[in-house]
C-alpha cells in the first residue's frame, strides 16, 4: 500500500515536471513570445526579461524533479532488478533508461547555456556608452542571443519530446531502443 | 508499439495543456503589473487567440488518445473488458474534469475574454462609455477567477491520470 501511495506521488509529480517543461516551453515559444512583437520593443523586452526570468525558475524546478520523481517511480514499480550491472548497456530497457539519462543531461547542460550564456546578454540594460557603433553591436549580440535561446528552445522541446516516449515505451513496455 | 504512441500522445497533449495554464498562472500574470493596462490588454488578445486553440487542441487529442486507448484494450482483450468498480470510478472523475476544462476554456475562450476587451468607441457618450469599462472590469476579474478554477481543476485531473496510471501498471 505504502509503495502504491508512493507510486501515485511520483506519478503525479514526474506529471507536473513534465507539462511545466514541455507545455511551459511551448507556451512560451509559441504564445507569449510571438505576442510580445504586438507592443512597443521597450516594454517587450521588460515583458520578456521577467516572464524568462519566472520561467526559468520553473523550468529549473522541473529539471530538479525529472529524476527524482522518475527514480522514485521506478523503485516504487520495482523495476531496479532489470537494470543490475551490465544489463544496463545490454537490454532495451537498460539502454532506453541510458538514453533517457543522457538526453536529461543534454536538457541540463541547455538549461545551463540559456541561463548562465545568453540570459546575462539579453538582460543587459541599454546604455548609449561608446557611442551609435557600441549601440548597434549591443543590439546586434541581443538579437543574436534572442535567436539562438528560441533556437535551443525548440530543440529542447523536440528532445523533451522523445523522453516522454522514451519513459512511456518504459512503463509500458520494455523499451524501444 | 500503438499503445505505446497512444500513450505518448495522451501524455504529450495533457502537458501541453497543463503547462498552458500553468504559465498563464506564474508566468504571465505575474508580469502583467510590468506593463501599462493598453500594452496588456493588447498581449492579452493576442494570447487569448492563439492559446484558446492550443487549449482546446490539445483536449481534443488527449479525448481522442484517451478514447484510443480504451478502443485498443477492447480489441487486446479477449474476453472484454474487466475493469474494477475503482477503475470505474476513476475514468468517471476524469471524464467529469475533462468535460469542466472544456466548458472553462469555451467560456473563457468564447464569452469572458471577448468582453475584456471591447473597445471604447470615442462617438459613445460618458455614460454608455463607463458602462462598458465596468463591464470590462467585471470581465477582468472573472477571467481571474475562472483561471484559477480552471488551473486547480486541472491539476486535480493531473492527480487522477497519475492514480489512472499507477492503477494500469
Amino acid at each position: 500500500m505504502q509503495s502504491t501511495w508512493l507510486s501515485v506521488l511520483a506519478s503525479y509529480l514526474h506529471v507536473i515536471a513534465v507539462a511545466t517543461y514541455l507545455g511551459g516551453s511551448i507556451a512560451m515559444e509559441f504564445v507569449l513570445g510571438p505576442a510580445q512583437k504586438f507592443i512597443p520593443p521597450a516594454q517587450a523586452q521588460v515583458i520578456g526579461q521577467k516572464s524568462a526570468d519566472k520561467f526559468l525558475m520553473l523550468v529549473w524546478g522541473s529539471l530538479i524533479l525529472f529524476p527524482i520523481s522518475g527514480m522514485l517511480l521506478f523503485f516504487a514499480i520495482g523495476d531496479q532488478h532489470t537494470v543490475s550491472g551490465l544489463q544496463f548497456f545490454t537490454t532495451t530497457y537498460g539502454r532506453t533508461l541510458f538514453a533517457m539519462m543522457f538526453l536529461w543531461v543534454v536538457l541540463v547542460v541547455n538549461g545551463f547555456i540559456i541561463t548562465f550564456v545568453y540570459r546575462p546578454v539579453l538582460n543587459a540594460k541599454a546604455s548609449s556608452k561608446g557611442g551609435s557603433k557600441q549601440v548597434n553591436s549591443n543590439l546586434e549580440k541581443m538579437q543574436k542571443a534572442a535567436k539562438n535561446v528560441s533556437l535551443i528552445t525548440r530543440i529542447d522541446l523536440g528532445v523533451a519530446l522523445f523522453i516522454v516516449l522514451l519513459g512511456v515505451s518504459m512503463v509500458y513496455g520494455n523499451g524501444i531502443l | 508499439m500503438t499503445k505505446i504512441l497512444l500513450e505518448t500522445v495522451f501524455g504529450v497533449s495533457w502537458a501541453i495543456y497543463l503547462g498552458g495554464a500553468l504559465i498563464m498562472s506564474l508566468v504571465w500574470k505575474p508580469v502583467q503589473k510590468y506593463l501599462p493596462p493598453g500594452q496588456t490588454a493588447i498581449v492579452c488578445e493576442t494570447m487569448g487567440r492563439k492559446y484558446k486553440w492550443i487549449g482546446l487542441g490539445s483536449l481534443s487529442l488527449f479525448a481522442l488518445s484517451w478514447l484510443g486507448l480504451g478502443f485498443q484494450s477492447l480489441l487486446v482483450s479477449k474476453s472484454g473488458l474487466d475493469y474494477s468498480n475503482f477503475t470505474v470510478l476513476l475514468g468517471a472523475v476524469a471524464v467529469i474534469l475533462w468535460m469542466a476544462l472544456v466548458y472553462l476554456v469555451l467560456s473563457m475562450g468564447l464569452k469572458i475574454h471577448p468582453s475584456s476587451h471591447v473597445r471604447i468607441s470615442a462617438v459613445l457618450d460618458s455614460e454608455k462609455r463607463d458602462e462598458i469599462k465596468l463591464a470590462r472590469k467585471a470581465a477582468i476579474k472573472k477571467m481571474d477567477l475562472m483561471l484559477k478554477v480552471e488551473l486547480m481543476v486541472a491539476l486535480l485531473l493531473s492527480f487522477v491520470i497519475a492514480l489512472g496510471q499507477v492503477v494500469k501498471i
